[in-house]
């Protein structure tokens, strides 16, 4: 369903500090910088791009938005969230872990990119 | 790579009539509905093994779209994504950037869309040459 997303960053390289160390803990590679000055990274066929805003105006992440990574283990999603935390994230909500309810039993991760941009990784557990 | 993507809603009826019509453009159902511990609703539309997800902020504070980021929905061809633009602005969504159609681009011609969702929140249907 999804092509792309893309988030927005001012701070380009503490983005690709940040998503490079995220994505190997993922079994993905390095962004790549395209012409634009924008962090590509190309994985299962998705594409996922930092960038800085467009309108010139200061990037500012979302309320009420999060982006969710798949995760092949709760040892990736435990690497993931390290990697993270190792290189500019922040530690939100509960620690990584099995949560239960309206019955799904999931493995989640949360961070926020130094940006503040809100991701997780999640799993069916 | 990507599980899901959740973006907030301020409405959720009025964010379920524009997805609804939107998605469903792409072949996409009724989502499910849930409601969390702490009282966010949440939909949920599974399509084509990821999940778009729209919920009332968890915090209790306004919606508040992202400044640098954007939703690219993948569509099956140049005349789906003027479809996905034509159905999104007939529905509450706001045409952005130049009008839908081929943007000639490092991998080829692709065919791009742009429009915001009635929170704002920025929105890209793109179709790639095979």
């Amino acid at each position: 369903m999804f092509s792309h997303i893309m988030v927005g960053a001012d701070d380009i390289d503490a983005a690709k500090k940040f998503y490079d160390a995220c994505f190997i803990a993922l079994g993905g590679r390095e962004g790549s910088v395209d012409p634009k000055g924008r962090v590509m990274y190309i994985k299962d066929g998705s594409i996922f791009i930092v960038t800085k805003p467009i309108d010139g105006n200061p990037a500012c992440h979302a309320n009420g938005g999060t982006i969710g990574f798949a995760v092949d283990s709760a040892e990736m999603a435990e690497a993931w969230h390290a990697a993270g935390l190792a290189n500019g994230g922040t530690a939100i909500e509960d620690p990584p872990g099995i949560r239960e309810g309206g019955g799904m039993k999931m493995h989640l991760a949360y961070l926020r990119d130094p940006a503040g941009n809100k991701i997780c990784t999640m799993m069916r557990a | 790579m990507l599980n899901h993507i959740m973006i907030g809603s301020g409405d959720i009826e009025k964010s379920k009539s524009f997805y609804n019509a939107v998605l469903g453009v792409l072949g996409a159902g009724e989502p499910m509905a849930h409601v969390n511990d702490t009282g966010q609703t949440r939909l949920f539309y599974n399509h084509d093994g990821s999940t778009f997800s729209i919920s009332e902020p968890i915090n209790g504070k306004p919606v508040e779209p992202s400044n640098g980021s954007t939703i690219g929905f993948l569509c099956s061809s140049p005349e789906q994504v003027v479809e996905l633009h034509d159905v999104a602005i007939a529905n509450g969504g706001t045409s952005i950037e130049d009008p839908p159609g081929p943007r000639d681009g490092s991998m080829g011609v692709m065919h791009l869309c742009y429009f915001t969702d009635p929170d704002g929140h920025k929105i890209c249907g793109i179709h790639r040459p095979a």
